[in-house]
């Protein structure tokens, strides 16, 4: 959970009215918004790249009410080589609720959707073996929606997410079947996949749980484990690991975070450039920089 | 017998100095740098309610020119409970906000929390004791 940069609750004119009052004769703040800005050397999600290996930016705004209501909408660079036809951007909304002690149990319940505009596939949900002909082509968006889970003791927090859309991530029997029949040198596993039936991924489960351990006011070292259990399809299921560390200076929160996957089927992580297939999964350390408002 | 009363007198010992070592209401107190060095926070009894606990900044690296917060209450904290001043408000003044607080002192550290509604809503910026002021520049009384 990134720590929130508390704003002040008023508006502009509000905020114009108060700048001569002391602090003791104002009102506390009822709600904060937070605006984070990020630079990243690779855009990732669960340690897979979202941008092609290459460079992104994120913008994030948090806002928390006191009554423990929190939103977050989030709006990131992503690659059109791996959301296809798509706009470039992913978006992410989600809504819930926090309570708790947090030097003690704290603990979150809410709904999140990712959205990835325009972006569509087109893959086939069968297979006849006799003809030896894919078929039942469909087109599949990338679109998600999760039910979102938090339980955390100080600076060790773990989010259970349960995927309540149809697919996560365009993970069905074209996604994931037709992937591993068009990437794969041996046709055996993609024919496996076929053979199961014409499925979706609703229900899969994506686990996480971080640590934070202040190393000194400006430094914080971050580790993180997370896994991913795709309902009907195994061959998706994978586990990333991260050590990350950051540091503030200058008004900014500089970090380097060095992540890794362990993938069951990599194809499934390969994107196309040109004609050529590149490996979106691979271990690397990740830069960043980033302020908030 | 002798064994047991040795581990005893041992658990105690360990409980003394955990006891010793636990947070009470007069760690908070003294000269606190901010993470990114740019000034010194003095907590101590509030003027005006000897039974709070008030935060003011006594150094700032801008003292003397117009960004200066020198001398601005930054925090006041109503009672001590549970390891942690509470019942009060924390204020950034570079940004004119206030917020709720709590404030934490452990050893050579201070943590001040700044929430909306309830505590888990908030950051938390970590501080360092000094024993004594930067010598320049200096926050004049009253500017």
């Amino acid at each position: 959970m990134t720590p929130i940069r508390l704003v002040p609750a008023a508006l502009v004119a509000a905020l114009a009215a108060t700048t001569t009052l002391p602090a003791h004769a104002q009102e506390t703040a009822s709600y904060a918004v937070t605006t984070d800005v990020k630079l990243t050397t690779d855009q990732r999600s669960r340690g897979v790249s979202d941008s092609f290996n290459r460079p992104g930016a994120k913008v994030s705004v948090q806002v928390a009410h006191e009554s423990g209501l929190v939103g977050l909408a989030e709006f990131a660079t992503v690659s059109r080589k791996q959301f296809l036809d798509g706009a470039g951007l992913g978006i992410t909304l989600a809504g819930g609720y926090r309570f708790g002690d947090p030097e003690g149990w704290h603990y979150g319940l809410g709904l999140a959707t990712e959205l990835f505009p325009g972006a569509k596939f087109q893959a086939p949900h069968s297979f006849n073996m006799e003809t030896g002909e894919p078929g039942d082509w469909r087109s599949t968006r990338y679109h998600s929606a999760f039910a979102v889970a938090e339980i955390g003791y100080g600076n060790l927090e773990a989010r259970v997410m349960n995927v309540i859309s149809k697919t996560y991530r365009g993970a069905n029997t074209g996604g994931v079947c037709g992937t591993m029949l068009s990437l794969m040198a041996d046709l055996t596993p993609a024919l496996a996949c076929y053979a199961r039936g014409d499925h979706n991924s609703r229900g899969s489960w994506l686990f996480d749980v971080g640590y934070k351990h202040a190393l000194n006011p400006t430094t914080t070292l971050h580790l993180h484990a997370g896994y991913q259990r795709i309902a009907n399809f195994k061959e998706a299921n994978f586990s990333d690991y991260s050590v990350g560390i950051t540091h503030k200076r200058w008004g900014f929160l500089w970090g380097a975070e060095w992540m890794t996957t362990r993938t069951r089927v990599r194809e499934l992580y390969v994107a196309m450039d040109g004609t050529r297939p590149r490996a979106t999964d691979n271990s690397r350390v990740v830069l960043s920089v980033s302020r908030s408002f | 017998m002798k064994t047991s009363m040795t581990c005893l007198l041992a658990l105690v010992g360990v409980a003394l100095v955990t006891a010793a070592q636990a947070a009470g209401p007069d760690d908070a107190k003294g000269l606190w740098m901010t993470a990114e060095r740019d000034a010194v926070i003095r907590f101590a009894p509030c003027a005006d309610a000897p039974a709070a606990l008030c935060g003011t900044i006594v150094w700032d690296k801008d003292a003397g020119t117009p960004a200066s917060t020198c001398n601005v209450r930054i925090a006041q904290l109503g009672r001590y409970a549970d390891d942690a001043w509470r019942d009060g408000w924390v204020f950034d003044p570079r940004e004119n906000k206030k917020y709720k607080g709590a404030v934490r002192a452990k050893g050579d550290e201070l943590r001040i929390r700044a929430f909306v509604g309830v505590e888990v809503l908030g950051q938390t910026e970590q501080l360092q004791r000094v024993a004594v002021l930067p010598p320049k520049p200096v926050c004049e009384p009253g500017s």
